[in-house]
């Protein structure tokens, strides 16, 4: 149970003024009647032993008639209950080994009193002995006084006591009240005032001008309230200028885009004009072949026609193998024309494949090997050390399988050729090397093809990914093969990247995202 | 009329013997085709062929038989030197008298076709190449020199 500070405070001061009246309800009176009834007694018994006196003085005198005035010490006392002379005889028994001491009742005033003699103070009364001692009589003087103004004294007191209690207790609540208000009103004011703030209204002030400590809180809260909405305000136009700011840049971003689009499209054109170019240069350098070869033929067959007529039998043969290298060499251009076009329409088809869940490590490791052993077949002389590095943490990715193991296999084709034609040309102690890696970035893929062969010189490589681009010797490369990896890569909304140093190594690093 | 023709022809013989005709070509199978195509020319000695496959190889072959080339005919597209700046360089160097040089290109566009001419090149023929009209050519070429000269 919580108990809040007002109650607290009205209960602390209640409690003190309920401790203070217990005092003097019955504490304090209580107190006052010992003192009062240990004083009374005092009293009561001097008077006791004086009369007494006078009694054994008027005995031992045998002044017996001034006996009566012995008491009139005591007779007039308004508070005098009565008076008795006991006189204490002692009996023998008949044997005289034992004795008794008869107390009897010789004498009491005011003579309507008849007190037993062993009579002892009770709540009214209080009774006192005085001996006395003569040779003729001995007893005691029995002296009761009465109570009762005692006893209405502290019922007075009492009284009064109960209407200081009253007015005191009174006051105290009051008092309570008024501090508990004087403290908790400019608490709870500043309770709410801080729940406002809290909830946003920076408005809010408390208004107290007492200079004590609530003064103080409320002097530092208004301050703390100031300073928090200057902050506010600052960090508002902070907030301004900085969305400002990003309008500019998101105004900045759309140009930037709306160039960009601009300078693809320009690109695109361009890549389609250098494209007819292309097609038409690759074409028709093997055509030009086909064409003359043919034609050349052709001519060679009239000459046979001629040389047979004249009987020329070795004339035949020698243009008969003349014409067979030639027709070789229609074949070999026709068949170069044939890998153009093919080269072509997989650049067309390029996007089309269907995507499906690959563990690119297993593709990267199948296609190297591919691309090894297609060239040790070609080229027995051909050796070539591989590297691999698969991230075993990468998971599957979608993508089309065919399409990217063509870009893995026209990547590598390139590395093997590379260190292949650094090896023809350079020392012996040269080990051509082709690396392959994989590795999880974040929310991609990266692949990398490393080879420590020519490099790519610098002069050529913006020209890498264009259309029938080629460093190789004609008929070796239809310079296609980067062109169809850039569009494949781009088809999987991935990036290819070449870092390269000439005469040292080139690395292509393909990225590709999971989704 | 008959005598004269001979020695008309005796008379080129003798002239042409050290003119040579330089074919500059990235594609090797040039030179098959040329001497098959030529075989004729070349068997009567009317035309004399030396092959260069890069602008590179030609300049040097350029260097070391000054004068004795009187014609080039030369590729565009090749890796390394092209072949309008193998044509650039010579008609640069050789100033007197500049050999004829004549581009045979795949790349028959109009951008190429400036820069050759603009670069000097005295003729500009395409691929796929005819050789009937390339005979024709050289023919006047050769007569034109064999008068003029």
């Amino acid at each position: 149970m919580v108990i809040n500070l007002k109650t607290r405070i009205w209960l602390t001061v209640f409690s003190i003024v309920l401790l203070f009246t217990f005092f003097t309800l019955f504490y304090f009176p209580a107190q006052q009647r010992k003192l009062l009834i240990k004083n009374y007694n005092t009293e009561v018994q001097n008077l006791a032993n004086s009369v007494a006196l006078a009694v054994n003085i008027a005995i031992t005198d045998q002044n017996y008639n001034n006996l009566g005035s012995t008491i009139k010490l005591v007779k007039d006392d308004p508070r005098l209950q009565f008076v008795s002379m006991v006189q204490y005889d002692t009996v023998w028994s008949n044997d005289h080994r034992n004795f008794q001491v008869k107390k009897m009742i010789f004498k009491t005033f005011p003579e309507n009193e008849h007190p037993e003699p062993d009579v002892q103070s009770n709540n009214s009364i209080i009774v006192k002995r005085g001996a006395f001692n003569t040779p003729v009589i001995s007893g005691v003087i029995l002296l009761a006084f009465t109570t009762k103004e005692i006893n209405e004294s502290q019922r007075k007191i009492r009284f009064a006591s109960l209407i200081v209690s009253g007015i005191v207790l009174f006051i105290g609540i009051l008092l309570g009240l008024l501090l508990a208000k004087k403290i908790s009103i400019p608490i709870l004011a500043l309770r709410d005032a801080a729940k406002r703030v809290g909830n946003g209204d920076l408005t809010q002030r408390v208004n107290n001008r007492s200079g004590d400590e609530i003064g103080e809180l409320a002097n530092a809260f208004n301050t703390m309230v100031d300073d928090l909405s200057l902050a506010r305000k600052e960090l508002h136009e902070t907030n301004v200028s900085l969305s400002s700011a990003n309008q500019t840049l998101n105004n900045t971003l759309g140009e930037l885009k709306s160039t960009q689009t601009q300078l693809i499209q320009s690109e695109k054109m361009a890549s389609l004009g250098e494209l007819t170019a292309g097609i038409a240069h690759e074409i028709q350098n093997p055509l030009n072949f086909v064409n003359n070869f043919s034609e050349v033929n052709k001519e060679l067959i009239d000459e046979i026609e001629h040389e047979l007529n004249a009987g020329n039998k070795e004339g035949v043969i020698s243009i008969i193998r003349d014409l067979k290298k030639n027709e070789e060499k229609i074949i070999q251009h026709g068949k170069r024309a044939d890998a153009i076009v093919k080269g072509m329409l997989q650049h067309s088809r390029s996007t089309s494949g269907v995507k499906e869940l690959t563990d690119i490590n297993v593709l990267a490791n199948e296609y190297t090997r591919l691309s090894y052993h297609g060239l040790r077949a070609k080229d027995k002389t051909f050796n070539a050390v591989i590297q691999t590095d698969f991230d075993k943490t990468i998971q599957k990715i979608n993508i089309v399988p065919q399409d990217m193991g063509r870009v893995l296999l026209n990547l590598l084709t390139n590395a093997f050729y590379s260190v292949n034609q650094k090896k023809k040309h350079h020392e012996k102690g040269y080990e051509p090397t082709v690396s392959v890696s994989t590795k999880k970035i974040y929310d991609k893929i990266e692949i990398r093809i490393k080879d420590n062969g020519m490099g790519i010189q610098h002069k050529v490589l913006g020209k890498i990914y264009q259309p029938f681009f080629t460093t190789k010797p004609p008929g070796q490369g239809t310079g296609l093969g980067l062109s169809i990896s850039y569009d494949i890569i781009k088809a999987h909304a991935g990036e290819i990247k070449v870092e390269t140093k000439e005469g040292e190594f080139a690395e292509f690093i393909i990225l590709l995202p999971y989704n | 009329m008959q005598s004269l023709s001979f020695f008309c022809l005796i008379i080129r013989f003798i002239k042409i013997n050290d003119m040579k005709i330089l074919v500059v070509d990235d594609e090797k199978d040039m030179q098959t085709l040329f001497e098959q195509r030529f075989r004729k020319e070349i068997r009567t000695h009317e035309m004399v062929f030396i092959f260069a496959f890069s602008g590179e190889e030609a300049l040097t072959y350029l260097n070391q038989h000054v004068h004795e080339v009187v014609l080039i005919l030369s590729d565009i597209n090749m890796p390394g030197m092209s072949g309008l700046d193998l044509l650039g360089h010579i008609k640069q160097k050789y100033t007197k008298p500049p050999p004829m040089v004549m581009m045979i290109t795949a790349y028959g566009d109009a951008d190429n076709y400036n820069e050759a001419i603009h670069l000097g090149a005295d003729d500009f023929l395409t691929k796929p190449l005819d050789f009937n009209v390339l005979k024709e050519k050289l023919k006047i070429k050769f007569n034109d020199k064999d008068f003029s000269g």
